[in-house]
């Protein structure tokens, strides 16, 4: 700017004034009592979110506790009280009772147990129909292989060698801690044009840890050791005099 | 007591030091806030913040000499002023390209008190307002200016004519001329 000496003259003019020459009207000490107030007052420190703190505790305990849940491998902790009760939906049927033959286990190590015990509860719940035919056997060593645990056919019982589709089946009770029961117990054919029925039953809950299983995942299961078989027969006032007692029963046991 | 005994003073949180360096400037302070903001209260309010502002961060300042204190607590209530004019809004500049400095008739402002003067300056709009008291009295050059205000020299540049374009305006409209 050319007029340099004008801005200087701006500087010099503007710098040497005061408020009382500019006529501004300045509250001097009641600003300083404003500032002195300022510099009295300590500083607040805000409260500690207490609150706060405990929703976040709260929310990453919540957190923790599903992931536990979610994360933890599932385990067969299937008590010994396994009992298997069979449905009145059908009569012909309502009356199969469990058989304690261990033919036709077919089951994995870690199925034995329960299958076990599976035999002795089986045994006192018959007991009012008392399967008197039935011969008892030794137990048969398992084989490694789940495609040769077929039952083998003794002279009294005729196992079905793969089941089908059919007809549904109500519930599968298996141990007390079982709170839902399995809603369908299914029938191999229901027409049945012989005595030999295979069972399949659907095992909803052992110990809240199994879950349904697909029918159609047989014979996987079967070369997977998930599945457990029991002979069932029929009771002895309804059999026929040819009539083939026995049939297969079978608990699916799903990872 | 000295200034720099009261800045001693100062740094140990003592009242009447803090007093005494307030009185002896807190009326040339204000007249650097009415400068950028032309509401009194928020000038008074603004000059406030800025003692402070000081009085808070005083152990940071050294003194060197008379005249560094004013400096400081210029720099302070620029500071604080840019602030609130940021704050405000008024300093969202548009962005112009410098066309060269504006011819300015030279004249003699010694028919003008420093009241005029003063209500000349505070008179323009505020961006006009914010950089030629920047440049003008405060000194800054226009990358500092570019720099404080977030803007570009150019704009800096062009800001400043036409403030000075206005300013002239004013000035002759007061019967005043500009000497070569």
């Amino acid at each position: 700017m050319n007029s340099n000496t004008t801005e200087e003259q701006v500087k010099q003019k503007i710098e040497s004034l005061t408020t009382l020459q500019a006529g501004i009207v300045f509250g001097h000490e009641d600003a300083w009592d404003k500032l002195q107030a300022r510099l009295d007052a300590k500083p607040t420190r805000k409260p500690f979110p207490v609150f706060r703190l405990a929703v976040a505790a709260a929310l990453a305990l919540a957190i923790i506790t599903i992931a536990i849940m979610y994360l933890q491998p599932k385990q067969n902790n299937t008590s010994p009280d396994v009992i298997a009760t069979l449905p009145n939906r059908d009569s012909n049927r309502s009356d199969v009772m469990v058989s304690p033959s261990n033919h036709d286990i077919s089951i994995g190590q870690d199925h034995r147990s329960i299958t076990d015990s599976f035999h002795s509860q089986t045994s006192i719940a018959s007991a009012p129909v008392k399967p008197h035919h039935i011969k008892s056997s030794a137990p048969q060593p398992i084989s490694p292989d789940p495609l040769v645990q077929i039952p083998q056919p003794t002279t009294d019982f005729v196992p079905t060698p793969a089941p089908t589709p059919g007809p549904v089946m109500k519930v599968v009770h298996i141990n007390e801690l079982g709170k839902e029961q399995a809603p369908v117990y299914e029938f191999a054919d229901k027409d049945i044009p012989h005595p030999h029925v295979m069972f399949k039953m659907k095992v909803i809950h052992i110990n809240n840890l199994m879950k349904p299983i697909n029918q159609d995942d047989y014979l996987r299961e079967m070369q997977n050791n998930t599945a457990v078989h029991f002979p069932l027969f029929r009771r002895p006032a309804d059999r026929q005099p040819n009539d083939q007692p026995r049939t297969l029963f079978k608990i699916n046991l799903s990872n | 007591m000295t200034e720099e005994k009261a800045i001693q003073g100062c740094k140990k949180q003592d009242r009447i030091s803090q007093k005494f360096l307030y009185d002896a400037y807190s009326d040339g302070m204000l007249m650097v806030c009415v400068r950028y903001v032309k509401n009194l209260p928020d000038a008074e309010e603004l000059m406030l913040n800025g003692f402070f502002s000081f009085f808070r961060s005083i152990d940071r300042f050294v003194y060197s000499g008379k005249g560094s204190l004013v400096a400081w607590l210029k720099k302070i209530m620029v500071n604080e002023c840019l602030m609130f004019l940021r704050k405000k809004g008024a300093l969202r500049l548009v962005e112009e390209e410098y066309a060269g400095e504006i011819p300015v008739d030279g004249g003699s402002l010694n028919n003008i008190n420093a009241g005029e003067i003063l209500k000349m300056v505070t008179a323009l709009p505020d961006g006009y307002r914010t950089v030629f008291n920047l440049f003008a009295i405060e000194g800054y050059g226009h990358k500092e200016i570019a720099t404080m205000l977030g803007i570009t020299e150019g704009t800096s540049k062009s800001q400043l004519n036409k403030g000075r374009a206005i300013l002239q305006q004013l000035i002759k409209q007061n019967g005043c001329y500009y000497e070569q």
